[in-house]
């Protein structure tokens, strides 16, 4: 088995995320909505996430934020002044995809194939791509225009169109357009030269001195020039031995050349403010505790979750409802009968029997909770004990027959019988 | 691919440039609609797509204001069901079942979250829709004969001024 270093953590992570956004709509659909939204915006159990780009363009065009917004974008840019634009590397759906588009580009097409020269300093023209862009955000519109360039976002936003509308959005083909230009030259394209919802992370990481960051001490590199590990392991396609100013702003710190170097010498590491003895190794007896306490907490939350989730919600005809006779003033007597039906599954219910000639028919109930209410008696106590034989009717033509016993008033005689039918 | 113009935003939402300006696309009250009445609005208008869109026909508002509460920039704002203004139902006499007397029908009645307000019952019998209505399109959903047609609030000043005209 390959040795777990931090590039397979990070592989994990960002698959996890891609599959959650992919997952997240699912739930949503079957009404589990704890967990909602793309990469714009985003709750999760109450915690919002906020994308830093989008809400700057809603703040300058209003000057007004919501506090969700503001705690929202707080921790992705905080995340960013700490350890770089590591959302670029860890999280952006995108960013997995291009890096496969990468890695499928070097195993099919032959060595010898360089792809695009790249002179021009990535975040010159990020940057320049970024203000083009917002100042025809300014004079063009008040939308929020440059959502529309987040690559993140309509990953997420196609699954969103695809189970929540099944419709299936010509938004692919955008994504797959850009990645087939970047396999064709060869280098992330985007990720480096265009991505607007980049640059504020990268303003933010660069406010910070002493953020988490790859240096090369010069003495320990035993590379041969032109065969440099590091320059192949790049994901971004920079030179990590010479990280001048301009690279290092586009670094994403994903330390994939931290690890090639490893093996050749250990020229480059992290650098951080973080200091290792504020971590000290933890006990086996320790390891082992956190370990069951986190599977045991994983275990009943995935429990919870499944209980709470409805997997075949449309399927499962809920039909057991109740029926209660309340007295009014007057002497009215009021059947309600209440039948949940919180999927919309009932075509109509059919009430016959010995009430006061009435026949309730509910046409087209969809997702409603149907309560209708019969007089069964006015002016004299009705027999009892009484039947109420009810026909609930599906949308796919199954009938099912119900029947209630009641045996109890309700005294609510304090109160007129307000007949909402009439 | 082909959608409606003729959309209604959701309840609470502000007037349309607003509304637009602060919109983030995030299609969080489209995940949280129990009644999948929300659609995010499709197509190749930047300005627009991922905008949320109900198409009453297709499946109309209830007023759970769900979708108002969880807005993180509060493009839909938090109103009472009652100040919810999304757009104006107009009741066409001259098809409706009840108004031309073919048939006793208060399918629209029923199903009006807010009757008695926005519908009222003109002698017991004639449905008729005041200037309380919410807009939400529930009756034009449940009409048999389609006598109901609800017109955005984006589109109200028009109707207006072209109303004040004929009168």
């Amino acid at each position: 088995m390959k040795k777990r270093d931090l590039k397979t953590y990070r592989r994990a992570f960002q698959i996890f995320v891609a599959l959650a956004f992919i997952i997240i709509p699912l739930l949503n659909r079957s009404r589990y909505s704890m967990v909602y939204g793309n990469f714009l915006s985003f709750h999760m159990f109450g915690i919002p996430l906020a994308d830093p780009l989008a809400v700057l363009q809603l703040t300058i065009k209003n000057f007004y934020f919501t506090l969700d917004n503001f705690i929202g974008t707080l921790l992705p840019l905080l995340l960013a002044l700490c350890l770089g634009t590591v959302f670029c590397s860890w999280i952006c759906p995108y960013g997995l995809l291009s890096e496969w588009t990468q890695k499928l580009k070097k195993k099919i097409l032959p060595r010898s194939y360089k792809g695009l020269p790249l002179v021009m300093p990535g975040f010159k023209v990020k940057v320049l791509v970024f203000c083009l862009g917002f100042i025809g955000f300014f004079l063009l519109s008040t939308t929020p225009v440059l959502n529309q360039l987040s690559t993140a976002a309509w990953y997420s936003r196609f699954f969103q169109y695809y189970f929540g509308q099944d419709v299936i959005s010509l938004c692919f083909l955008f994504l797959l357009g850009l990645l087939v230009i970047e396999f064709i030259a060869g280098k992330r394209l985007w990720c480096r030269y265009v991505c607007p919802q980049s640059v504020l992370i990268i303003v933010t990481k660069l406010l910070n001195r002493k953020r988490l960051r790859v240096v090369f001490n010069a003495e320990k590199c035993i590379c041969k020039p032109g065969y440099e590990r590091c320059d192949m392991a790049c994901t971004l396609s920079l030179h990590p031995k010479t990280l001048l100013d301009s690279l290092e702003t586009e670094c994403s710190n994903c330390g994939d050349c931290v690890l090639a170097c490893k093996k050749m010498g250990s020229a480059l590491h992290f650098t951080s403010f973080i200091r290792k003895s504020w971590f000290p190794a933890p006990q086996k007896a320790f390891k082992a505790f956190a370990t069951v306490l986190v599977l045991t907490m994983v275990a009943a939350g995935g429990y919870v979750g499944y209980q709470k989730i409805d997997w075949f919600a449309p399927a499962k005809p809920d039909t057991i409802g109740s029926v209660v006779l309340t007295r009014y003033a007057n002497e009215v007597y009021v059947l309600s009968l209440e039948v949940p039906d919180p999927n919309g599954i009932i075509k109509k219910i059919e009430t016959n029997g010995k009430h006061i000639g009435m026949e309730t028919m509910l046409t087209s109930v969809k997702k409603w909770i149907n309560s209708p209410e019969i007089i069964v008696s006015e002016g004299s106590v009705p027999e009892l004990p009484f039947t109420t034989n009810m026909n609930v009717i599906f949308h796919d033509g199954r009938t099912e027959a119900m029947t209630f016993e009641t045996d109890t008033v309700i005294d609510n005689s304090s109160e007129v019988f307000d007949d909402p039918w009439f | 691919m082909w959608q409606s113009d003729n959309f209604l935003r959701p309840p609470g939402a502000r007037d349309e440039k607003e509304f637009l300006a602060r919109c983030l696309q995030c299609g969080q009250c489209a995940q949280v609609c129990i009644f999948d009445c929300i659609k995010m609005r499709r197509g190749f208008n930047v300005f627009m797509a991922g905008t949320p869109e109900i198409n009453p026909k297709a499946a109309p508002c209830h007023l759970c204001m769900r979708c108002s509460e969880i807005c993180p920039s509060d493009a839909l704002h938090d109103v009472d069901i009652y100040d919810v203004r999304m757009g104006f139902a107009e009741l066409d006499q001259k098809k409706c079942l009840t108004w031309t007397e073919k048939l006793l029908c208060r399918t629209c009645y029923e199903r009006c979250p807010i009757k008695w307000k926005a519908m009222i019952l003109e002698a017991g019998e004639y449905p008729i829709i005041t200037r309380e209505c919410a807009g939400c399109g529930l009756c034009e959903y449940v009409c048999p004969v389609d006598a109901i047609v609800v017109t955005p609030t984006r589109f109200q000043k028009d109707r207006e001024v072209a109303s004040g005209e004929d009168v």
